[in-house]
């Protein structure tokens, strides 16, 4: 597929964040899909319990985790070793899963067997530094909670998307992401905040406690009885028919993010 | 040297290859580049080819990184052959779209002063005359090699002109470089694949592993001079690295015998001598000479430089 050109504004990232089970990697596989018809897209998975991959239908065989490991144990004096920044930017171009329709794949992953995360969390700015340039979109899907804001892993990204779904927790934490946003002086340019899975019934209650809390939804992803299928027969949420409710929804979202990353 | 015969003058490997096509370039110094006029060359070419626009992978990790780019330096001239290109097995326009095959790109250099302190510096023209190709992505060096051309450049190119870019490159950059020879080998099915591939890379591995251990077998105790490189004062301007026989520059390109050996070829160039002086300190890497010369290039910011230490008096190497 080719573009008559690239997008100007080439490195824009997007990191989508919330509660866990609001739909964020869902949401991420419809979003990148919807964003590779406009550009190349990078896709993180920096979940250590990864499921991007399998929203968007590829494998990875390598994750971002087992290539430090592979440095930190490298013999001293090697050249891995001498290098390990060097060693570890040329690692990272054999581990990019590179797909079809302009998606390339990266997975984060985690240290093998017993340990902290820290160590695989703190490199994610450094992939996103050696990568998001070569990319027009590069979309980040956390995992769950706030972690990654207090880590700053995913201080200034251009576009920060909270989901929640229709419940009062989950826009507490699309709150949190906001406040703490602030409070860290983390550069977004932007914060948007989504609901997902709403229905005709929870979207009043929903709507009164957005407003009753100063917060602003960007955009209302419906419920979509065939993501719920998809699910629950494992198949990758990024083959949902284009015209399912939540495809509608997530297109005019694109477009929303198109018109920032060209601004 | 013969330039008229064009059999090779002594085999280069033992494991069995069958023969190549063989080309002869052009020797005539005037005429280095006639021919690569259909294709871009230059910098701005330098970058990656994503999946869909390759048409020919070579090396990489799908073949188990058991490739290998090689430019060696020879010491007889009666050992090579000036010009003469080989290739052994498939030439690019007779390799199927989207194959991806490991290989071996081995050039031989002669010069009547080259030595082998000279290899990594010749090496760089080898680099260039390929990594500058339009439509050629390149990562790694040496046995980590991956490389892809594209399908746009792919019917204006061939193994044999990307041979006469390197060749070309090399003397160009390098005068002290005054033969090259180039062999490639395809390790399609029918040659055997990448276990040929790795039976020639067992070969050759050995030859830059004795050089490598030839620069690790020095110290910085046992040299009173080193070398600075003054090369990236264009982007950094109070900056200068420090090459010893432990440590390399910022670039990671040169080595202290590479620095020896360009030092030589231009002594007014951008690798200058920096005398050792008193050490003060072996352990951190303090030594007077290193004080004093890095205070005069860094518009005298910086008095104190510890070589080895990240954390107190890191210098910006």
């Amino acid at each position: 597929m080719e573009f008559s050109g690239s997008l100007v504004n080439k490195g824009f990232t997007i990191a989508v964040s919330g509660k866990g089970g609001v739909g964020k990697t869902g949401l991420s596989a419809l979003l990148i899909r919807c964003l590779s018809r406009k550009g190349y897209v990078l896709a993180i998975d920096a979940d250590p319990d990864s499921n991007l991959p399998h929203a968007l239908g590829m494998t990875v065989r390598k994750s971002v985790g087992d290539i430090r490991e592979t440095i930190m144990h490298a013999p001293a004096r090697s050249p891995e070793a001498a290098n390990k920044g060097g060693a570890f930017q040329t690692a990272l171009h054999e581990i990019v899963e590179e797909g079809d329709n302009n998606i390339d794949l990266l997975v984060m992953g985690r240290p093998e067997g017993e340990g902290c995360y820290c160590p695989v969390n703190n490199i994610l700015r450094q992939v996103i530094d050696a990568k998001a340039n070569s990319y027009d979109f590069t979309v980040i899907d956390c995992e769950a909670g706030l972690e990654h804001l207090s880590r700053r892993t995913t201080r200034d990204v251009d576009l920060m998307i909270a989901v929640s779904d229709a419940t009062w927790n989950g826009l507490l934490t699309a709150k949190r992401v906001k406040d703490l946003a602030k409070e860290l002086v983390v550069n977004f340019s932007e914060v948007m905040l989504i609901a997902n899975k709403v229905t005709d019934e929870t979207r009043p209650g929903l709507e009164r406690m957005v407003q009753e809390n100063g917060l602003e939804i960007t955009a209302y992803v419906p419920y979509d009885p065939q993501i719920a299928l998809a699910d629950a027969l494992g198949k990758p949420i990024i083959e949902l028919p284009e015209d399912s409710p939540a495809s509608i929804a997530v297109v005019q979202v694109c477009e929303k993010i198109s018109e920032r990353a060209t601004r | 040297m013969a330039t008229e015969v064009k059999t090779e003058l002594k085999p280069w490997y033992k494991t069995k290859l069958p023969p190549g096509k063989v080309y002869q370039l052009e020797t005539d110094l005037d005429k280095l580049w006639d021919g690569l006029e259909d294709v871009g060359i230059g910098p701005r070419y330098i970058g990656e080819i994503r999946k869909g626009y390759w048409h020919a992978e070579l090396g990489g990790p799908k073949h188990n990184y058991k490739s290998f780019l090689y430019a060696e330096v020879v010491n007889d001239p009666n050992e090579i052959v000036d010009g003469r290109v080989e290739v052994i097995g498939p030439e690019l326009d007779e390799i199927p779209p989207e194959t991806s095959l490991p290989f071996s790109l081995h050039a031989k250099l002669w010069g009547p002063e080259l030595t082998e302190d000279h290899e990594e510096f010749a090496a760089r023209g080898m680099f260039m005359g390929l990594m500058f190709m339009e439509g050629v992505g390149m990562i790694g060096a040496r046995d980590t090699i991956w490389t892809r051309i594209s399908k746009e450049v792919a019917p204006r190119l061939s193994f044999k002109k990307l041979s006469q870019s390197i060749r070309a490159s090399v003397l160009t950059s390098a005068p002290i470089v005054e033969a090259v020879e180039v062999k490639w080998v395809l390790g399609t099915p029918e040659i055997g694949g990448v276990k040929t591939i790795e039976s020639i890379l067992e070969e050759t591995k050995p030859k830059w592993e004795a050089l490598m251990a030839k620069h690790a077998a020095i110290a910085d105790e046992d040299v009173d001079l080193f070398y600075g490189c003054t090369l990236c004062k264009m982007i950094a301007p109070n900056h200068a690295c420090i090459i010893t026989p432990a440590i390399v520059p910022y670039c990671g390109v040169l080595s202290f015998y590479t620095c020896k050996a360009i030092h030589a070829i231009d002594p007014h160039g951008y690798i200058f001598e920096l005398p050792k002086g008193e050490t003060i300190d072996p352990i951190a890497g303090r030594f007077t000479g290193v004080d004093d010369a890095i205070y005069e290039r860094s518009d005298h910011r910086h008095k104190i430089f510890h070589l080895h230490s990240s954390i107190k008096y890191v210098t910006t190497n």
